[in-house]
């Protein structure tokens, strides 16, 4: 058992290319010119003792400890806030320094509770650090005044402030803190938050989250930055003081949002004790939110269901049996109704949750086992327009830069997104360069947190009406084209300039302009124009976008007028630019790559291409359809039809997050055999015969690939509870079925892959362990991956300009339904909730609201957290309603974390028109006062009461 | 001479010339040159104590020789005043002084030693033992 020890230079790496070469302590080091002293000193091997810094955050020089001599120069400056200079002779341990530091330590320690819980457990490094300068003697006592008893001789203490335990994972214990501040620059620099303080001066000074507030009531995002940061026991994780200290440690990948950070998931046996942001970890650089810092306790949830279960109709109680009878059963099922139905009938759903390994698994089994092609995957409801938008014009499926390119954006264009809640960790580095003076611009109907939030300010936010994200982005390029602010030495050079001469005629077509676009967009001409104006000119333009650009009926348009914009301005191939899709599940942008949709093989390969079926059919001994199977609605409506009749799907839950909800109960209550594979009795398993148990990220091997194409490691810290990883049971079920499959470990997986996908075809378990993590296209000219796409011209040859024509959605506010609703997120829950409502997440979010303006909410009498019923033409809900003006008049906003709101009962069957993408952000609704749930609502209830039960198997004698 | 955190000088000191190395060369400073003149009525070990105090009411807060320094000198001269151990409460004032002129961040902490040990430096009948200096009158 091994633990990942990083280490810690006290201050962050200079960028400087100049080297710099000093001596310290006798010992020749060169280095980065603007590297600190104590930087240089660690890099040399030399240990300068500090508890106010960490390599994270700037130097400050607050606790004195790191002081050093310098050899011609007078007193005892700071190691860590003095910069190197050529020449000159450090000396870290002279008889000066060494007796400033045990004064200094006397002092804390005066200060310090002699029984330190977190002392005495490893957990703080106050005693140590005593030790390590040589402290004996406590000279001053602890009877002086201090922070540490509550009461001194029966009289209250004022300085003592009782531990803040509001927030649920972590605790604040004032008497152990040593005011050194790095908890306040970590909520600042690297959190962007802005949510501690010191409170008070002198003696006084303390901690303080927002106004003296209780962490949980707080702007404390909970990231934990704070947490990590602390050097004592003031801030401490609550299962670290429950659990004790973790004995071994590995990294992994979180299996929450598309950022795909990297964790030290510290264990106690098989027990998690804390998950620690990975400093290595190229996505998050050793930040984190607080879904993937704290919210792993789903995996131990008492919900998990750890046996399969079997019922003959859907209005029966489940049944436990053996694996063995599981896989049986479904092997049964699905060949008597491809005997009875056709080969067709059945299909696969593979899971963006999922690691590559297992998503390629079920898109095999689907293809060589069951001799079809309807597979598919939740990115059809969020991200396909993506696929197919940049497929198109630039050759790849995926964003073109890594993470680390934020940093070099000049302007930041935000279009359709919320970071600061579904991409915490990618928000917070975003929030770093605006801090530092980079641009934004925001397009978003709704004043996200990013418009303005401290010492972050949007120059442009376009508060588009819903639904007309193609019209702006023609605006933008109607004025880049006008004024004259295109890249034509780019465009001559990396595109079509037939092409683009066509496409800049139709952007500069009248109804493209801005005044025109204003009329029903809701957005003034000249705030466009400013935007377009800002994007063009203003360094390197970057541009990142969510699913409020493509869960529309022009999602595949808006990401294609978006290429568009960005090769006009020459925006694409070098760090600091790009378009980039945030992508919403941990897997999404894997899952795509490894061949889960329906028309589609490993690597977006094309099912009609004969060489690729060939590679295949040559390994897979079988003949693969040549024909594009099903799409997900396409089965449902074919499961109301009648035709199709099986489903296995893994790690989704189609009924919650797709659209118009009853539509998918009718499809899958038509279905004979759904097997539903998954860690809990989701909204979908309402609706199965068989129930497969999954296992978590915590349990298995594999790789997630997040949304800058970066393949991450997972590691397995635990045995399945359940008895196998879902690659394992993927395996047994193909086998039941008659394949010969026999991978004895995931990265055997890895291998078939890179064995038959190009842009895979360097990549395998080996590589990861040497580099970390890499980013594909990994292949010969990529041996370690490829960070930013299109860099010497585009993946498909020349750039392509599309015209790209605003089409109004058929999706119309009325006299009836005379709201637009579009649907979000929040930070700290995800997706449809079934693994953070299963964590202590939910004191921040415990049920989805109705945003609504001040305007609309009057009109109908609605006040503050009153019921209300929203409608539309597919169903009704009831929720409470928030009465803010982050909505603009005419729009109402929620989100869809809770079974028991069902937002998806009320969005409709419109879809994006190239990819079946739903139109989940605009739906006309309208908004009433309501006294309760609806009767959906209840008949919902019951039903999912009842489809849950159990009938558990006798213990065996 | 100085300001607070000036340093007294004694009269066999008071033929220094003003001068900024002349006065450091004596562990004083000319601070903002302001004068004030104490008769020997003046308890030093009171002086002393009011620039620590002076100091703890000033700190930031920041560093800690200052944000921690400060309140313990106070304390320590407080059992100094006191009686308590005298020989090891100048002692640990001594050290303490050192720590912080050497180790504050700013002028603050850094420059509270020089009145406090000066006043100890050039009057330490004032810091002896109370009945001893009882006695002595």
């Amino acid at each position: 058992m091994c633990f990942v020890n990083e280490m810690d230079y006290g201050t962050p790496a200079s960028k400087s290319d100049k080297s710099v070469t000093l001596s310290i302590d006798g010992k020749d080091v060169t280095v980065p010119e603007g590297t600190s002293i104590m930087r240089a000193a660690r890099m040399a091997g030399i240990e300068v003792p500090k508890l106010c810094a960490n390599d994270m955050v700037k130097a400050f020089g607050s606790c004195r400890l790191c002081l050093v001599e310098i050899e011609g120069r007078g007193g005892t400056p700071a190691s860590c806030t003095t910069p190197v200079a050529e020449g000159i002779k450090v000396s870290t341990r002279t008889d000066r320094v060494q007796a400033i530091r045990r004064g200094i330590m006397e002092l804390y320690m005066s200060d310090h509770p002699a029984d330190c819980p977190a002392c005495a457990a490893g957990d703080c490094e106050m005693v140590a650090m005593a030790e390590t300068v040589g402290l004996k003697e406590i000279r001053f006592g602890r009877e002086g005044a201090n922070h540490i008893w509550p009461a001194h001789d029966g009289v209250a203490n004022p300085h003592f402030m009782e531990p803040d335990l509001s927030n649920p994972y972590f605790a604040y214990d004032a008497s152990q803190c040593i005011v050194c501040s790095l908890c306040v620059r970590a909520c600042e620099e690297q959190q962007g938050t802005f949510a501690l303080a010191v409170e008070g001066r002198g003696f006084e000074s303390r901690i303080s989250a927002g106004m003296h507030e209780p962490f949980l009531e707080s702007e404390c995002v909970s990231c934990g930055a704070c947490v990590q940061a602390c050097p004592t026991g003031a801030l401490r994780e609550k299962s670290v003081i429950e659990m004790g200290m973790p004995e071994w440690s590995t990294v992994t990948t979180c299996a929450y949002c598309g950022v795909g950070c990297s964790f030290k998931a510290e264990m106690k046996g098989e027990e998690v004790v804390r998950m620690v942001p990975w400093k290595e970890g190229k996505a998050n650089r050793g930040h984190s939110c607080v879904k993937g810092r704290f919210a792993y306790g789903y995996a131990t949830h008492k919900d998990r269901i750890l046996n399969p279960m079997i019922r003959e109709k859907i209005t029966d109680p489940w049944r436990e049996v053996t694996w063995e009878e599981a896989f049986a059963h479904v092997a049964k099922e699905f060949r008597r109704i491809q005997y009875q139905y056709g080969r067709g009938a059945i299909g696969g759903i593979t899971s963006s949750r999922c690691t590559n390994e297992e998503t390629y698994l079920v898109q095999k089994l689907v293809r060589q086992g069951f001799g079809n092609n309807n597979v598919d995957t939740c990115a059809r409801v969020c991200h396909s327009p993506t696929g197919y938008g940049l497929k198109t014009t630039f050759g790849t499926s995926a964003g073109t830069q890594d993470f680390d390119s934020v940093d070099h954006a000049g302007v930041v264009m935000i279009i359709g997104a919320n970071p600061t809640d579904a991409h915490p960790v990618f928000a917070s580095r975003l929030k770093k360069r605006l801090r530092e003076g980079a641009k934004l611009i925001v397009i978003d109907p709704r004043r996200i947190e990013l418009v303005r939030t401290p010492h972050v300010e949007a120059t442009y936010h376009l508060p588009l009406r819903p639904g007309t994200n193609a019209a702006i982005l023609n605006a933008l390029a109607h004025v880049v084209v006008a004024e004259g602010l295109v890249d034509e030495a780019f465009i001559r050079e990396r595109c079509e300039w037939d092409e683009f001469q066509d496409w800049a005629e139709f952007v500069m077509q009248p109804e493209n302009s801005p005044e025109a676009v204003e009329k029903f967009s809701g957005v003034p001409a000249e705030t466009i124009r400013g935007a377009a104006r800002l994007y063009a000119t203003g360094g390197n333009g970057a541009i990142y976008y969510g699913l409020g650009v493509t869960e529309h009926s022009q999602g595949s348009t808006t990401v294609m007028a978006i290429a568009n914009l960005a090769m006009a301005t020459g925006n694409i191939g070098r760090p600091g630019v790009g378009v980039n899709p945030l992508r919403g599940q941990n897997n999404v942008q894997g899952s795509c790559d490894m061949g889960s949709f329906p028309h589609e093989l490993p690597g977006y390969r094309h099912i009609s291409e004969d060489a690729t079926r060939a590679i295949y059919e040559a390994m897979w001994g079988v003949k693969l359809d040549d024909e594009p199977g099903l799409r997900i609605p396409n089965m449902l409506d074919a499961a109301v039809e009648g035709s199709f009749k099986g489903l296995y799907i893994q790690g989704e839950d189609i009924l919650q997050s797709d659209p118009n909800t009853k539509h998918v109960a009718a499809g899958l209550a038509a279905m004979e055999c759904v097997v539903v594979h998954d860690l809990f009795l989701n909204e979908t398993a309402n609706y199965a015969h068989v129930f497969l148990p999954g296992s978590t990220f915590l349990e298995k091997d594999g790789t997630f690939t997040n949304a800058e194409r970066r393949i991450n490691r997972v590691r397995k810290v635990m045995e399945p509870k359940n008895g196998y990883a879902d690659w394992e049971v993927t395996q047994r079920l193909a086998q039941a079925m008659g394949l010969d499959w026999n991978y004895q470990h995931p990265s055997e997986i890895m291998a078939e892959i890179a064995a038959t996908t190009p842009s895979f075809a360097g990549v395998s378990f080996e590589l990861l362990e040497r580099e970390g993590s890499v980013q594909w296209p990994c292949n010969e000219n990529a041996p370690t991956g490829t960070p930013v796409m299109h860099v010497n011209g585009f993946v498909r040859g020349t750039g392509k300009f599309i015209r790209t024509a605003y089409i109004a959605t058929d999706e119309k506010t009325g006299p009836r339904f005379p709201l637009l609703l579009t649907t979000g997120r929040i930070l700290s829950q995800y997706n449809v909730g079934a693994q953070t409502r299963r964590t202590e997440n939910v004191v921040w979010h415990d049920e989805d609201l109705l945003e609504i303006h001040p305007f609309d909410a009057e009109n109908r009498g609605i006040r503050q957290g009153d019921w209300v019923k929203l409608a539309s033409r597919a169903g009704e809900t009831t929720l409470r309603a928030h009465i803010t003006d982050r909505v603009a008049p005419g729009v109402v906003y929620t989100t869809f974390h809770h079974p028991d709101t069902q937002a998806n009962v009320v969005t409709t069957e419109y879809s994006d028109w190239a990819t079946n993408c739903p139109e989940y952000k605009v739906t006309a609704v309208q908004v009433t006062p309501s006294n309760g749930p609806t009767e959906w609502q209840r008949d919902y209830d019951e039903h999912s009461r009842r489809s849950r039960r159990i009938v558990h198997v006798e213990a065996a004698e | 001479m100085g300001g607070p955190l000036g340093a007294y000088f004694p009269r066999a000191l008071f033929d220094t010339p003003f001068d900024y190395e002349a006065f450091a060369a004596k562990d004083g400073l000319i601070g903002h040159a302001g004068i004030v003149v104490f008769d020997d009525t003046v308890d030093m070990l009171k002086q002393a104590r009011f620039a620590m105090e002076f100091c703890a009411v000033e700190s930031c807060g920041k560093c800690t020789p200052c944000r921690i320094g400060s309140t313990r000198g106070v304390e320590v001269l407080d059992r100094l005043a006191n009686g308590i151990e005298p020989a090891r409460q100048i002692e640990i004032v001594e050290d303490l002084c050192e720590t912080m002129k050497f180790g504050s961040l700013c002028a603050l902490g850094g420059f509270t030693p020089y009145p406090v040990m000066s006043a100890l430096t050039h009057f330490p009948e004032d810091f002896r033992p109370q009945p001893v200096r009882q006695a002595a009158e």
